[in-house]
């Protein structure tokens, strides 16, 4: 292990972001399925206290299986089975997930057949994300959304013809048509950990409306009613809206199945019309757009690859000056909007896992505590979570952009809308 | 919003009459629920109670997400740090390397070297069999200045052993080293509350001219190491016996175990106990009687003022919530249900004397799966309006927003403790708090600096 490699894994002064077993919980919390935590302890109570708003008023079957050193050592994945079973055959979920932990992941525990009997046993569709507590949240939600996609759609993977990406036929030949004529829309990526304040699935649902789209689903909150129909008709849509990193996977998913490209971006401020025309144009033409990275020019000195040390400070001095920090999709989005606004050059510095395709070539992604200081040390303006703060240089202009996933009921009342 | 998932029919087995509990698990193990109510203390709560300490996790970062928010949330990320685990150090070595590195580029990093260190370690050291003795020795010779502490966050052992938390208190008192005992100083020690001096534990060992610490008072960590001159060492909570009665081994001095009972009988032979031990000439049959009297009338008052309420127990507010439900059955008073998921063996005796007096009690599970069905407007009883629940927990279930907010029970201890016991639930009868922004809110005795969705 070389120095470098453990200095981008130490925190003293910032918390880490969600993680990505509770990422899974939050995808799926309103979908009417189980989500079990395969964990000893801890996990549950982590996520309902501090990963979750939803927990004090609206019910969601989510549940720790209690792992124990002799079922691990033993492999006893019985219990496991057991207990899933006896739950499911009470509650009777329309789907079941299983998320796994650090043990788990280090001895191996074979979740496939795990999910294959329970699916035996109760008739239930069962599958597992991949987690193992060392990742983001974006990392557990995409890989949940990816798997309740791969789940619900499986068979119309077989109705694409064997196609794939944009010679993918419609599955159902496009059932039923566009009668009203406008573009349809699914929204995905969307949860309480990046869209916190209760409002923003209505105001996206507005926004769209009020440009002429027409919403098929949101992945996954804020519906008055379950959810789950209404993404079960997600492939009638004609683009994907990927509004965070959570939801990409799931959209190049469908893109490369279906043929559905997708736009990525939070229409905010100026920013929205730039995403709206690019979801128009992507439903023109099929091709997938990711807007903030066109213009007005890419972000200035976004331009090495890797970072370390001194490095970083002096390649980040060249930069425009001013950055937002955060989720990656939305400091690319908010950066842009700043950009369109005023004209000035913006860098977004993407501080969560799931920045691939998403950020501008040779943008730097800054791991641990020393990087996100080296990097944002450099800024004259940074715009991000006031957990940040204390890693911005002296005389520094902060502006606050409270980020539940990141310093979760701490700012809670200050969280403002994103669209 | 969402609609209801769960339905009255599929409530099975979460609730138990005690004539039908087995003892010391009433319930099948099944998978976990866990209520919003979280004002009981964990171990970042635990580890900072130690002065000037600081604490350093190693762990995946899901796992070190709640540790890391509870402190933010108590306002001291100051004293708190963190190394994340990932997939790469495992194929490196068995941990030791990120372990070893990790900590010291943490303690390189603060801004005034801690005296000492609650080093947590997890799991996946114990799973990947890390070395803990060698990453220990490096990191004491690599920062001589500071003393680290070997303490877990190992969930995955807590079901087949000691709790990390029990862990956790043995290693913090394990820091303490001897020094030359003084027969006028007593400790209570174990606990996360305070006992007041106006109650029997405090009271009586002061009138006899003993110096009482406790933790809570402390706030250096010179004061911390102070604690190993007491002649007696008291602890007065289950999760606390196994690491006083050690140090009290270590230090040469005597220890009781004096959890807070709640029947006269094991009152009078607790506070006698401390008489012996301490030396001192026990109260005289008057003043116990007078004591009893009090708690009599006490009780009658509270069953009047309570009229048609019952109340609701939790183990999270009380270690004795089957001895709490006897004490006030036998006074008239209604007992609607005691939330816990096993008993202590120390309740044992009320357990069965419940068994047999009061067979139909119910005994309701706070983890079941069942139990996601109650709380946001469902409650486990009826008679919402009328119960008044003694912890966060029963308040949750029972959506009571006449409920006592204690934990650990809140330094209740002895007649006094019956006594301010019978106060506390004539208050939560008489007046209504939002239990909802009251028992989200994490460790009651810290700061919370946040607000509640």
């Amino acid at each position: 292990m070389t120095r470098e490699t453990w200095k981008t894994q130490t925190w003293w002064s910032i918390p880490v972001y969600t993680g990505d077993v509770s990422g899974v919980c939050s995808a799926l919390y309103e979908l009417g399925g189980m989500v079990v935590m395969h964990d000893p302890s801890g996990c549950n109570s982590t996520y309902n206290t501090h990963d979750e708003i939803r927990w004090s008023h609206s019910e969601s079957l989510i549940f720790l299986s209690g792992l124990t050193q002799m079922d691990a050592i033993t492999g006893n994945d019985r219990r496991l089975i057991d207990d899933i079973v006896s739950a499911a055959n009470q509650f009777h979920p329309q789907f079941i997930a299983i998320a796994g932990s650090p043990v788990p992941w280090l001895i191996g525990t074979d979740f496939a057949a795990v999910c294959a009997r329970v699916t035996l046993e109760t008739g239930i569709p069962a599958f597992h994300v991949e987690t193992n507590a060392m990742h983001d949240y974006t990392r557990g939600a995409g890989q949940a959304f990816l798997k309740l996609a791969k789940m619900l759609f499986e068979i119309c993977t077989m109705a694409s013809g064997g196609k794939s990406g944009r010679n993918a036929e419609k599955p159902f030949g496009g059932i039923p048509g566009n009668l009203s004529g406008k573009v349809r829309v699914n929204v995905l990526g969307m949860t309480p950990l990046d869209f916190t304040n209760p409002g923003e699935t209505g105001n996206l649902k507005k926004a769209l409306g009020d440009r002429g789209f027409e919403v098929v689903s949101v992945w996954a909150m804020g519906d008055p009613e379950n959810p789950l129909p209404g993404i079960r008709k997600s492939l009638q849509s004609d683009v994907n809206l990927v509004v965070s990193s959570c939801g990409i996977d799931t959209a190049r998913w469908m893109e490369e199945t279906f043929g559905i490209p997708y736009v990525v971006g939070i229409p905010c401020g100026a920013f929205a019309d730039v995403l709206f025309a690019s979801l128009s144009e992507s439903a023109r033409d099929g091709k997938s757009r990711i807007p903030y990275l066109d213009d007005p020019g890419p972000a200035p000195g976004q331009r090495d690859k890797s970072i370390s040390g001194k490095e970083a400070a002096m390649a980040q001095s060249a930069f425009a000056g001013r950055c937002v920090a955060g989720e990656t999709v939305m400091a690319g989005s908010l950066a842009a909007n700043l950009r369109y606004q005023d004209g000035k050059a913006c860098d977004m510095v993407p501080l969560t896992e799931t920045v691939r395709g998403l950020i501008p070539a040779g943008a730097i992604c800054p791991k641990g505590e020393r990087q996100i200081r080296q990097v944002l040390g450099a800024y004259e303006e940074v715009i991000g979570d006031p957990m940040l703060r204390q890693a911005v240089r002296c005389g520094c202009r902060f502006e606050e952009l409270p980020h539940f996933a990141l310093s979760g009921r701490v700012f809670l009342d200050r969280i403002r809308p994103l669209i | 919003m969402l609609k209801r998932i769960t339905d009255s029919e599929d409530r099975l087995f979460w609730r138990i009459r005690i004539k039908d509990a087995a003892f010391p698990a009433p319930f099948p193990r099944s998978l976990e629920y866990n209520a919003p109510a979280h004002g009981t203390w964990n171990i970042v709560h635990i580890g900072m109670a130690v002065p000037q300490s600081h604490s350093i996790y190693v762990c995946a970062d899901n796992c070190l997400r709640g540790v890391v928010m509870t402190a933010a949330e108590m306002g001291c990320l100051d004293r708190f740090s963190s190394v994340t685990i990932t997939e790469r150090d495992l194929q490196t070595d068995n941990l030791e390397t990120i372990t070893i590195e990790g900590v010291s580029d943490v303690i390189a990093q603060l801004p005034q070297k801690p005296p000492v260190v609650f080093l947590f370690l997890v799991c996946l050291h114990i799973f990947a069999g890390c070395d803990e003795d060698y990453v220990f020795r490096t990191l004491t010779r690599r920062w001589p200045g500071i003393r680290f502490v070997k303490a877990y966050m190992d969930c995955v052992r807590q079901k087949e052993g000691p709790t990390p938390d029990m862990k956790l208190r043995m290693a913090e008192y394990g820091i303490i080293d001897p020094l030359p005992l003084n027969r006028k100083r007593v400790n209570i020690l174990g606990s996360d509350v305070r006992f007041l001096p106006d109650g029997e534990l405090v009271g009586l060992l002061t009138k006899h001219g003993f110096c009482v610490k406790q933790l809570p008072d402390l706030d250096t960590y010179q004061s911390f190491l102070a604690l190993g001159d007491a002649a007696v060492n008291i602890c007065p909570y289950p999760n606390g016996d196994a690491a006083i009665r050690a140090l009290s081994e270590r230090m040469g001095a005597r220890y009781l175990y004096l959890s807070a009972a709640v029947s006269y009988e094991q009152i009078r032979s607790q506070i006698h106990a401390l008489a012996k031990t301490c030396g001192f000439e026990p109260p005289s049959e008057k003043w116990f009687a007078e004591k009893e009297r009090r708690c009599e009338e006490a009780l009658a008052q509270l069953g009047n003022t309570l009229g048609s309420f019952c109340v609701a127990i939790d183990y999270t507010a009380h270690s004795r919530p089957l001895g709490i439900a006897r004490l006030l059955l036998l006074h008239g008073i209604r007992v609607r249900c005691v939330f816990l998921d096993q008993i202590l063996e120390e309740e044992k005796e009320a357990y069965e004397w419940l068994r047999v007096h009061f067979p139909d009690l119910e005994l309701i599970s706070t983890i079941l799966p069942a139990m996601a069905g109650y709380g946001r407007g469902e409650s486990v009883t009826a008679d919402t309006d009328r119960i008044v629940a003694f912890g966060q927990k029963a308040a949750w279930y029972c959506q009571s927003p006449h409920f006592v907010n204690l934990i650990e029970g809140g330094g209740l201890w002895g007649y006094q403790g019956i006594l301010q016991l019978c106060s506390l639930l004539e208050e939560a009868s008489a007046r209504e708090l939002d239990y909802r922004q009251q028992i989200p809110r994490k460790g009651i005795g810290w700061p919370s600096l946040c607000a509640i969705p």
